[in-house]
């Protein structure tokens, strides 16, 4: 492409070349439509590129980045075309997605036109902002995994995780694998919201009770009976080792520590409740501290059109209001993954097939797949349930309260 | 800080593409972002932030909150967490008035 040539005109713009995207990306070009995948990053298949855990379904290995590779050819076998490199700013009605190449030397389209536009652009990290989290080696823990997984870079040496869920405790396990010394795992500064002991507790015991077999079984060691017995009581023990590691369930981050980066943490042991006992203050030696607070919709693009937002703590975060078929207020505009709140690589998967059957029908394409859009949206509540594991456990309220809006609304203008 | 001989995951190529960071060379996998082949080498620092004068580096490492930016061939600012260096590049924490 020359730098002269500044717009394309395609029948699909994917934003976002994540799984959702992906997966909306290859079913619509095997339809017959035009598609254009964008992605800001250097390589295809969004966060699941740094995906490695051990599938509790079958002990197997989910090997994010064999996915993503296969993902990326699927889409681009069905006749997808992609674009790496690349932001999207801007939207307009009609549409035209604004491009920008902040590498500085992809030239591309200035922008692209298109009959739909699917924002997928996944989720970010919501910060935790603790003394000490802008030296050098204080990361996110979403960094730790790239970094691990994509890169093969260790974070640091010696290293200390702060936050307790899901996410955390599978990075933990990356990073352990890949040799690092993962020397804890200690809950954010008390000043955190919903930090304390019990407040985490609670936060991940409703998740035991989701698919109960399959969810002790995640990652093997993941969760055997000290942690399920400590999730079912009122009394929060100290330590709980995972694979070995000390999840420290009653020590709290006080101050990440170091001149030109990281070189310990400063820890407090706290009440079930979250109150710091006097006394019990210690240092431990780390070269890197990786922050997890949990994840947020990322949906800003979408920020400065005319369609109404929903405020959902079970999604994550604010969301556009959509349909059960992921249509937004907007003609031509859907949404898909975790954009609209935060949930496993599988899930995001099926949300892309499932729009890709409402675009397929607004378009007007032929699916050589078939299928319809109604019967996807029932799959995917069905999908839910069994998953073997959530983010939120209650994910599917803040779905449901989503089509609620929607209906309220009246749906599509 | 590579991470070679992974229990599950296949090892990469070897490093090939050469760069600089603040006149020091530095060897890349090819596709590799810049930040991760110096926290490879042990550089954690890209830069320090021009009001409080502090060190900065990788925080988020997927492009999102703009902590990594360096600059490239002292002409565009990008983020270190992002860009793959290509053989020659030269990147650095300042731009140098020429
Ligand atoms: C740090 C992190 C770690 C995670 N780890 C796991 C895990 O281990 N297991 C799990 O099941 N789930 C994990 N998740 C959840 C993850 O979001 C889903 O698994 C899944 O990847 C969501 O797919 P998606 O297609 O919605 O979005 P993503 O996979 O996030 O893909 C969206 C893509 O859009 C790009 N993008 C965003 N905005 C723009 C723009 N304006 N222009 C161009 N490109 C843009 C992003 O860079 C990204 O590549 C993680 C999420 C995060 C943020
Ligand atoms: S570390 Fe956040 S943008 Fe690079």
């Amino acid at each position: 492409m020359s730098a002269e040539e500044t717009t394309e005109d395609f029948d699909l713009v994917v934003i976002g070349g994540g799984p959702a995207g992906l997966t909306a990306a290859r079913d619509v070009a095997a339809a017959g439509g035009r598609v254009m995948v964008v992605d800001e990053n250097h390589a295809m298949g969004g966060k699941l590129r740094g995906q490695l855990h051990e599938d509790p379904a079958d002990s197997s290995w989910w090997k994010g980045w064999e996915l993503a590779e296969q993902a990326e050819k699927d889409a681009v076998d069905a006749g997808a075309q992609m674009m790496t490199d690349v932001v999207a700013w801007g939207l307009e009605p009609g549409w035209t997605v604004r491009l920008t190449y902040p590498a500085g030397r992809t030239g591309g389209p200035s922008q692209l036109t298109s009959r739909a536009v699917l924002v997928a652009t996944g989720a970010v990290e919501r910060p935790m902002p603790v003394a000490g989290w802008t030296l050098p080696g204080a990361m996110t823990i979403g960094a730790a995994q790239v970094l691990t997984n994509i890169h093969r870079v260790k974070p640091g040496h010696r290293v200390l995780v702060v936050g307790m869920d899901v996410l955390s405790l599978t990075i933990a396990r990356a990073m352990q694998l890949a040799g690092v010394d993962v020397v804890g795992i200690v809950l954010p500064p008390t000043t955190v919201e919903g930090s304390s002991p019990r407040a985490t507790l609670s936060r991940l015991a409703p998740m035991a009770k989701l698919a109960p077999a399959r969810y002790m079984r995640l990652g093997g060691h993941f969760l055997g009976w000290p942690w399920v017995q400590a999730l079912a009581s009122r009394l929060v023990p100290r330590t709980l080792r995972m694979w070995g590691m000390p999840l420290q369930l009653r020590t709290s981050l006080v101050v990440i520590q170091g001149t030109d980066q990281v070189t310990g943490a400063a820890l407090v042991n706290v009440t079930a409740d979250g109150t710091p006992i006097p006394g019990s203050e210690r240092e431990v030696a780390v070269d890197a501290v990786c922050l997890a607070n949990g994840l947020i919709p990322l949906n800003e693009l979408l920020a400065t059109l005319d369609c109404s937002f929903l405020r959902s703590p079970d999604l994550g975060g604010t969301v556009p209001v959509h349909s059960d078929t992921l249509r937004t207020q907007l003609d031509g505009m859907y949404v898909a993954g975790n954009t609209i709140g935060i949930e496993s690589a599988k899930i995001a998967e099926k949300q892309g097939a499932l729009v890709a059957l409402s675009i397929i029908d607004d378009l007007g394409l032929s699916s050589r797949r078939g299928g319809d859009a109604a019967g996807a949206a029932l799959d995917l509540v069905g999908a839910r349930r069994t998953m073997e594991f959530q983010f939120d456990a209650n994910v599917q309220r803040g779905h449901d309260d989503v089509q609620r809006a929607w209906e309220k609304s009246g749906g599509r203008a | 800080m590579r991470i070679t001989g992974h229990p599950v995951l296949p090892d990469l190529p070897a490093d090939e593409v050469g760069f600089t960071f603040n006149g020091e060379p530095y060897t890349a996998r090819e596709g590799e972002p810049v930040a991760a082949t110096l926290l490879a080498n042990g550089v954690r620092q890209l830069r320090v932030s021009p009001v409080a004068v502090e060190p900065r580096g990788i925080y988020c490492g997927i492009g999102h909150c703009y902590e990594c930016r360096v600059w490239l061939n002292n002409d565009t600012q990008v983020r270190a967490c992002l860009t793959p260096a290509t053989e020659g590049d030269s990147f650095a924490s300042e731009r140098t008035e020429e």
